[in-house]
């Protein structure tokens, strides 16, 4: 989706020199170009071919993820783009094959038997619950190919448990794991009569279900339900959702959804009065959401930031202590240039640095320390092997990786924030939620 | 264009059928795709609710509600799919697809999980829906409901009824087209061909139509068109004809206008209203009406008396012309005639009846007479005055003549010497030319007399007595006064009045004085032969006719006979024979009558003199109003002088009888006349007029009793005293209607007596009247009808004789000879009355 926002952020966006505002239609070199990569994906060189290690990505480069996907793929590419300058794994170039889904399970499951068909080494940080989840069963039927789906960008439970858990490697928490912390935490403050607004499909099930399950083991229950449609733009009316849920006077809410449908949420609940604190998840892309948030505030001049609390399951990009963040901030600067031209439609301003970009850039890190453990970066069957055998690998974040057979799930460390200063900064202190 | 009445028709009635057609297909195919939608979502939310229900199990067991979401959400996309909810084993309800939330557990029902429930429902805010609940594992591990949207069924019903409607409508509009475009074909022409026939109505034959077609429509439009050339020719034809005639009418009507114009009389025409239409200068300027504008207006709002009148009167009198004297402008006097114009239809078997005849107005012509009426005044002023002024001296002149010769016979003509023949000769001669100035003076005296009596006439100055009078009592008085002379000229008389003839208004002694006039004319110019007289009824008039078998009248005299101082023959050469006035005097007294006078003779065989009187004023007689009866005694006829006492007409079947009686009256010195019969006798009495009929009962044919009503009901006898000599009982003689009645064998002295005492009146106290002849003429003067009974004409001798008898009554003497008489004498015998009458 092209938010009108992106636009009058763009001011605000530190642009690294170099970058500029891309629009395909600004010159006919641009589309020239345009027409090379297309050309580079679609028909690559033989003589490269072979040496080239692909890797598959489907995301929803349009429609209400279009953020989440280019900063995700930006992220990653930053990072691939550095090692392939730095002479690639095992002398091969890493190449990111982006096609996009739309955030729509059909064209996903046909991304993905297009990509397996172009002889991926494996599929690599798909976006999305509702894609992944149908697309799961796919592994399962190329399980003779040894197809795995590595650090997909969705914290639903599915790929994390059997029967396709032996499929897929997650880096990520689980929105269980995010929605518990989440849980646990308003519980801690005597915030326990927690509503749920949610997508009306898997991705937001299973933040329900995370929320259900992490209020059961407090003994409570979800005390009222909001659904919307996938795909719900900004400035759809969300007043029946906030009226359905402030008839019971919820002491939180937590959003389980894409930001601009969160974003109107938070609109309407603080339009119609209902100030507690709501709680989105990591996959909302708490950049984009507070980059929303912001516009819509200055234009209503209300404060839509306040009591809005993320749960991410990577750190702040703006915790300069950890090597991660450094590194990632530095290849940005780089490399943060690579967009995915051929998918991004209309005007894109890019983010200099955002949470899903830097989970983008582990994910690649990962990835790539997964490569170089193999005896042939090319050989699909040695990829499980060798992604199990992490088992405490430091990526700069302050948290292991661990990895092992029968462990699929890298990380399990969810990080609160709040927006202080018109930035999503770590809670330190989250008794200032306290009811 | 005009849009055709036919497609206008047609175009309301496909309209209606399809209209008809397309909702009821419209509604079938709803009801039809409602059934069958509904039929199929059923079972599609079946086989949905089914699937989910089959794949759910090991997931719902594994208590993975998103994953159970993934699945339910791929159902969400399959149509007519409105939500898809899974409840667990404890009827949670794990996985939803609702949107904005769940709805009211009420809403959504309860659901039974052991089986297949099929239920509809009805949510707040989203619609209708067919929800299909399956059992998950039989129940065991939940159940998966799935709402089917009923809305897309309405909207599908909808999208399909409006196809169809849409199709309907393109099918109309085609149909509409095809329809359109057929009629034209055929009603164009049609429409064409009907301009075309107005404007040929519209007489503009110039106007042509073009239809080329070889159907009937072009049939008719190329016969259209010949008969358009036909009627041009014909109306062209006429319309030359017209102008033609115009222009001749026109002529005539200015040829017309011009003869009425400079006619000398003046014009009016007016129409059955009477208003004017018409009129000329003349009439105009007898008015005194220049400068008014007469058309339209009034006649008898501008006109007064009897020209104001006249249109009115001219209408009603239908086709008679109505004259009248008319007052103009400036004192003037003008004479008015009117009557009234008709337009007689033709038609094809003669001239119509008068009834078909339409009343167009009446037209009135006026000359102006001032002068002619001023021109006749004077002439009879200075008549009058003339003769008046003669009388004077001629009675003078006459008076004296009379003495003198008088005088000259009692006392000179005596004296003279009988031996003198000088002096008797001279005697001679003077007494001679005494008598021919006495003549000749009473002929003036009789001439100024005529003259005074037609210049009162014509002057209006005579007082007419009209009363009811009958024909033949004119006559019988005519006769009587008149068959002295007619005998002493040795002519016979015949007169026939016809049976039964009424009674009319008029003047008696007037119409007596025609009647004397035409007989002593007749006497005047026949030498030889008969005067027959005749009266019958003639139409609405009663004819009156005299004949003679004179010289006659040649048809130029027949001309001027009628008018004053003219005569028949050469009066410079032959003496005339009376005063020329006569006939003029009869015409004015028939005219005034309303009657005609007019002769019919051929020259050598005598002449017919003519008169008829109109039947009016009185009511005509017939048999139901009988004239009251009159007797004998009332009868004012004068007994006639000479032979015997008068003339009794003896009828009798048997001769001896009639010899008899003849022989008896003879020799009392009557005039016997004889009759075998009842008809000859009712002949003869008509003829010869006897004063006395004696009738017997008992004849063959017609009795004496018929014999004797005939006589009674004929005016000209019904006065003739009847006596009824019978053998037949005394009853049956007195019913047969006589006077008297004698029984056979008749007495010879009762019968004289009777005779006598009928003749003369006997029983009743009469005074008879005594009249002194003139000259030897008996007079015919009207004034002898006061007399009750007899009338007695003497000479002078005899009247002194009757007087020393003692005859006592009344004794008229005419004026004219009343000079000769002794009148005081007279006077000095009682018991008379002396008369002295103006003749």
């Amino acid at each position: 989706m092209t938010t009108p926002h992106d636009g009058a952020l763009a001011s605000r966006s530190a642009l690294p020199p170099g970058s500029s505002r891309y629009s395909p239609r600004s010159a006919p070199a641009a589309r020239l170009a345009a027409l090379f990569v297309i050309c580079f994906i679609l028909f690559p060189c033989p003589k490269a071919h072979a040496q080239d290690i692909r890797l598959g990505m489907s995301a929803g480069f349009h429609g209400p993820t279009r953020g989440l996907a280019v900063e995700l793929y930006r992220g990653a590419m930053a990072y691939f783009e550095h090692v392939n300058a730095t002479g690639g794994v095992d002398g091969k170039k890493i190449v990111l094959l982006a096609r996009n889904d739309d955030y729509d399970p059909v064209p996903a499951i046909a991304n993905t038997i297009s990509l397996v068909e172009d002889d991926v080494v494996a599929l690599f940080s798909y976006l999305g619950t509702p894609t992944v989840t149908r697309v799961l069963p796919l592994l399962k039927s190329f399980r003779h190919k040894d197809i795995c789906l590595f650090f997909p960008f969705t914290g639903a439970q599915p790929q994390r448990e059997p029967p396709y858990d032996q499929f897929v490697f997650n880096l990520r928490a689980s929105y269980r794991a995010e929605v518990k912390t989440l849980v646990d935490a308003l519980a801690a403050v005597g915030r326990t009569k927690v509503a749920v607004f949610y997508q009306a499909d898997a991705y937001g099930r299973s933040g329900w279900d995370g929320a259900r399950l992490a209020l059961a083991a407090h003994g409570l229950a979800i005390v009222s339900e909001a659904t919307y449609r996938r795909g719900t733009p900004f400035d759809t009316d969300m007043r029946p959702q906030v009226e359905t849920l402030r008839k019971t006077a919820p002491d939180a809410v937590i959003s389980i959804g894409a930001y601009p449908a969160c974003a109107a949420f938070i609109r309407d609940a603080r339009a119609a009065g209902l100030d507690v604190p709501i709680a989105n998840v990591s996959f909302v892309g708490s950049d984009l959401l507070l980059r929303v948030l912001l516009s819509e505030g200055a234009r209503t001049g209300r404060d839509l930031t306040k009591n809005i609390i993320n749960s991410q399951v990577v750190p702040s990009y703006e915790d300069f202590s950890l090597p991660g963040v450094r590194q990632y901030r530095r290849l940005m600067e780089t490399y943060g240039d690579r967009l995915p031209l051929d998918l991004v439609q209309g005007e894109y301003h890019p983010f200099r640095f955002s949470q899903v970009g830097f989970e983008g850039f582990l994910n690649a890190k990962v990835m790539v320390e997964i490569l170089r453990r193999m005896k042939n970066p090319l050989d699909r069957r040695e990829l499980v092997a060798a992604a199990e055998s992490l088992h405490d690998l430091d990526i700069g974040i302050g948290e292991p990786v661990r990895f092992g057979p029968g462990k699929h799930d890298g990380l399990d460390r969810v990080f609160l924030t709040q927006v202080v200063n018109d930035q999503f900064v770590p809670i330190r202190n989250f008794s200032v939620f306290a009811k | 264009m005009k849009m055709s009445r036919l497609f206008r028709r047609a175009l309301v009635a496909i309209v209606i059928i399809f209209g008809v057609v397309a909702n009821a297909t419209a509604l079938l195919s709803a009801f039809i795709l409602y059934t069958d939608l509904t039929d199929e979502y059923e079972t599609k939310g079946r086989a949905i609710a089914g699937s989910i229900a089959e794949a759910s199990v090991e997931i719902l067991l594994n208590r993975d509600a998103s994953t159970v979401q993934a699945m339910i959400d791929k159902f969400l996309d399959i149509e007519g799919v409105g939500y898809v909810y899974v409840r667990d084993n404890e009827g949670r309800i794990i996985s939803h697809t609702f949107v904005p939330g769940i709805p009211d557990n009420a809403h959504l029902g309860s659901v039974d999980p052991s089986e297949f429930t099929v239920t509809d429902v009805t949510l707040p805010g989203m619609g209708d829906y067919i929800q299909v609940s399956a059992p998950i594992l039989a129940g065991v591990a939940g159940t998966v409901s799935v709402g089917m949207d009923k809305n897309i069924i309405r909207a599908k019903i909808r999208a399909a009824v409006i196809q169809q409607e849409l199709l309907m409508l393109f099918m109309l509009i085609v149909a509409v087209v095809v329809f359109f475009m057929l009629i034209k074909g055929i009603s164009r022409p049609l429409t064409d061909l009907s301009e075309y026939a107005k404007r040929l109505r519209a007489h503009d034959f110039s106007a042509r139509i073009a239809v080329a077609s070889d159907d009937e429509v072009g049939l008719l439009a190329a016969t259209m068109n010949s008969m358009a050339d036909e009627l041009s020719e014909l109306v062209s034809g006429l319309e030359r004809a017209v102008a033609a005639s115009t222009r001749e009418l026109q002529g005539t009507l200015a040829h017309m206008r011009a003869i009425m114009d400079n006619m000398a009389d003046g014009l009016l025409v007016t129409d059955t209203h009477g208003r004017i239409t018409n009129f000329n200068p003349p009439l105009v300027h007898m008015f005194g009406l220049e400068g008014a504008d007469l058309t339209g207006k009034d006649a008898r709002q501008l006109f007064s008396g009897a020209m104001a009148e006249l249109p009115e009167a001219a209408r009603s009198a239908q086709t008679a012309i109505l004259t009248a004297e008319v007052r103009l402008g400036g004192g003037r006097v003008g004479k008015a005639a009117a009557s009234a114009i008709h337009s007689r239809h033709e038609h094809q078997d003669g001239p119509a009846p008068d009834d078909d005849a339409t009343l167009l107005g009446t037209v009135i012509l006026v000359r102006d007479i001032t002068s002619e009426k001023e021109v006749d005044r004077m002439k009879t002023e200075f008549i009058s005055t003339v003769s008046h002024e003669l009388r004077t001296p001629l009675t003078s002149v006459l008076g004296f003549a009379k003495i003198i010769r008088k005088k000259f016979v009692e006392d000179i003509l005596p004296r003279l010497d009988a031996s003198d023949k000088k002096a008797r000769r001279a005697a001679g001669q003077i007494g001679d030319n005494l008598g021919i100035i006495v003549s000749e003076g009473e002929r003036l005296t009789e001439l100024v007399n005529d003259v005074l009596d037609i210049a009162k006439m014509e002057s209006g100055k005579i007082e007419w007595d009209l009363q009811p009078v009958t024909i033949a009592e004119v006559i019988e008085r005519s006769v009587t006064s008149t068959s002295a002379l007619i005998e002493q000229k040795g002519l016979s008389l015949t007169v026939d009045v016809g049976f039964g003839l009424p009674n009319f208004l008029g003047d008696r002694d007037r119409l007596i004085q025609v009647m004397l006039n035409l007989i002593s004319n007749a006497v005047k110019f026949t030498a030889a032969g008969g005067i027959t007289l005749r009266a019958f009824i003639d139409g609405e008039m009663i004819r009156v006719g005299v004949s003679d078998t004179g010289p006659g009248i040649s048809a130029k005299d027949q001309e001027i006979i009628f008018e004053k101082f003219k005569q028949a023959g050469d009066t410079l050469t032959e003496k005339p024979k009376g005063t020329g006035l006569g006939l003029p005097i009869c015409r004015q007294i028939v005219d005034r009558h309303g009657g005609r006078i007019w002769v019919e003779s051929v020259p050598g065989q005598g002449s017919v003199f003519w008169f008829t009187l109109p039947i009016r004023g009185a009511s005509r007689q017939d048999a139901s109003h009988p004239l009251p009866e009159p007797t004998f005694r009332d009868r004012l006829q004068p007994l006639p002088a000479g032979k015997g006492q008068g003339t009794i007409l003896v009828v009798d079947d048997e001769p001896p009888v009639r010899l008899f009686l003849e022989q008896l009256l003879a020799d009392e010195g009557f005039h016997v006349l004889s009759a075998s019969d009842g008809p000859q006798a009712i002949a003869m009495a008509k003829a010869h007029r006897p004063d006395l009929i004696t009738m017997d009962l008992m004849m063959p044919g017609m009795d004496g009793a018929a014999t004797i009503r005939h006589l009674r009901a004929d005016p000209e006898t019904r006065d003739i005293p009847v006596v009824v000599i019978s053998a037949l009982p005394a009853r049956e003689r007195e019913q047969a209607g006589g006077d008297a009645s004698m029984v056979k064998p008749v007495s010879e002295a009762a019968l004289l007596e009777t005779i006598v005492s009928l003749l003369r009146g006997a029983g009743k106290d009469t005074r008879p009247c005594m009249v002194l002849k003139r000259n030897g003429e008996e007079s015919t003067n009207p004034l002898l009808m006061i007399c009750p009974g007899k009338v007695q004409h003497t000479t002078r001798e005899d009247l002194w004789q009757r007087l020393e008898e003692g005859f006592t009554g009344t004794v008229f003497i005419p004026g004219s000879i009343s000079h000769e008489m002794d009148l005081t004498r007279l006077s000095a015998h009682p018991n008379i009355h002396v008369v002295i009458f103006a003749e």
